[in-house]
C-alpha cells in the first residue's frame, strides 16, 4: 500500500524568551486537546461563542473546534530558534495559521516562509510536488507549483481554442 | 548522513507506435553513453560539430556531453496501454525531463501540452531542505514553478514595502 507524506522544516530565527513561551503554548496539542474537550462539555449543543473562543488566545482553537486537529511539530532549538517540522505528515495551514497570529502579536514587520514536499513512498503517478506559503501580519499567500502549471494549461487550451 | 531526494512519477498517453519508438530511443540511457564515448574518441579536443550532433537526433545528448551523471530519470514504455512512464525514486532531473517533452511535443503533438510536478526533500527533517515544484511544458515553451524562487521574491517585494 502506498503512503502520502507532507514534510517540512524550518525555522522562526532568534525568538526571545516571550515568544517561545507563547509559541510553545500555542502547539502544545495536548493542551489544545483538554480545551476543546472542556469547551465542548461547556457548550454542548451549538458553536462555542466567539468571545469564549478568543478568551483561550489560542491561534488554532477555532480549526480544532471544527474538528480540524491540524498539528506539526514545534520546539525550540540549541541556536535560539524556535524549529516548526513534520517528519511525516504536518499541515501547513495550521503553521501559517499559527506563524500570522505571531507575527502579528510580536513582528508586524516581518515575513516567514514555509516550504514543504508532499510525496509518497512508492511511484504513484501524480504522487509528488510541494508547496510554499509566505506568510506576513497581514496576509498568508500560497503557492502552489501544480495549480500553477494548472493555470498555465487553461490559459493554453483557451487560446487553442 | 542526510540524503536528499529530488522524485515525480507522471505518464505520457495514448502513444501511437512511432511516438513510443522515439521517446524509448531518447531514453535509452546505455546507447546514449555509448554515443558520448564515440564522440569523446572521435573529438578528442572536446568540441563536436553541430552537424555532428544533430546527426545522432538524441535530444539529451547535448547535456549528456556536459555531464554524464544529468539527463537521467526512469523511463519505461507500458506497451499494453502505450503509456510512457516518466519516474524518479531518488535524484531525477526535471530538466532534462522538460527538454525531452518539449521536443517529443514539437515533433508530433504540436497542439497540446504536458506538466511535471515533483517533490524535493530530506530524509531528516533538515531546516530548509523540503520543497517542490512543477513544469508546464508545451511545444512553443516551458513554464517552471519553484517554490523558493518564487516566493523569495515576493519575501523580497514585502521587504521592500516595508522599507527594510
Amino acid at each position: 500500500m502506498s503512503q502520502n507524506f507532507v514534510e517540512f522544516s524550518e525555522v522562526i530565527p532568534d525568538v526571545t524568551a516571550e515568544e517561545t513561551a507563547w509559541l510553545l503554548r500555542q502547539t502544545n496539542w495536548e493542551d489544545l486537546q483538554a480545551v476543546v474537550a472542556d469547551l465542548h462539555e461547556k457548550f454542548p449543543v451549538g458553536p462555542v461563542p466567539d468571545e469564549e473562543v478568543a478568551r483561550c488566545d489560542l491561534a488554532l482553537l477555532p480549526a480544532w473546534l471544527a474538528g480540524d486537529m491540524l498539528d506539526f511539530g514545534a520546539e525550540p532549538d540549541k541556536d535560539g530558534n524556535f524549529w516548526i517540522y513534520a517528519e511525516e505528515y504536518g499541515d501547513p495551514e495550521a503553521v501559517a495559521t499559527v506563524v500570522q497570529t505571531f507575527l502579528d502579536r510580536f513582528r508586524p514587520e516581518q515575513s516567514w516562509i514555509l516550504e514543504w514536499s508532499s510525496y509518497c513512498n512508492n511511484l504513484r503517478i501524480g504522487g509528488f510536488g510541494g508547496g510554499a506559503v509566505l506568510v506576513t501580519a497581514e496576509k498568508i499567500e500560497w503557492f502552489l507549483p501544480l495549480e500553477l502549471a494548472m493555470a498555465a494549461q487553461a490559459k493554453f487550451e483557451k487560446a487553442l481554442a | 548522513m542526510a540524503n536528499n531526494y529530488l522524485e515525480f512519477s507522471e505518464v505520457i498517453t495514448g502513444l501511437t507506435p512511432e511516438e513510443a519508438a522515439w521517446l524509448q530511443r531518447q531514453t535509452d540511457w546505455e546507447q546514449l553513453q555509448v554515443v558520448v564515448n564515440d564522440l569523446y574518441d572521435k573529438f578528442p579536443g572536446g568540441e563536436i560539430p553541430d552537424e555532428e550532433m544533430a546527426r545522432h537526433d538524441l535530444v539529451l545528448l547535448p547535456a549528456a556531453l556536459v555531464d554524464d551523471a544529468s539527463a537521467r530519470f526512469g523511463a519505461e514504455l507500458d506497451e499494453e496501454d502505450m503509456h510512457f512512464w516518466i519516474h524518479s525514486g531518488d535524484g531525477g532531473d526535471p530538466e532534462a525531463v522538460a527538454e525531452l517533452i518539449h521536443a517529443f511535443l514539437r515533433r508530433f503533438r504540436p497542439d497540446q501540452w504536458w506538466a511535471l510536478s515533483w517533490a524535493e526533500y530530506c530524509d531528516k527533517p533538515r531546516v530548509g531542505e523540503f520543497g517542490g515544484g512543477a513544469v508546464f511544458i508545451t511545444a512553443d515553451r516551458a513554464a517552471w514553478f519553484n517554490t523558493l524562487d518564487h516566493l523569495t521574491a515576493e519575501a523580497v517585494k514585502f521587504e521592500k514595502t516595508k522599507g527594510l
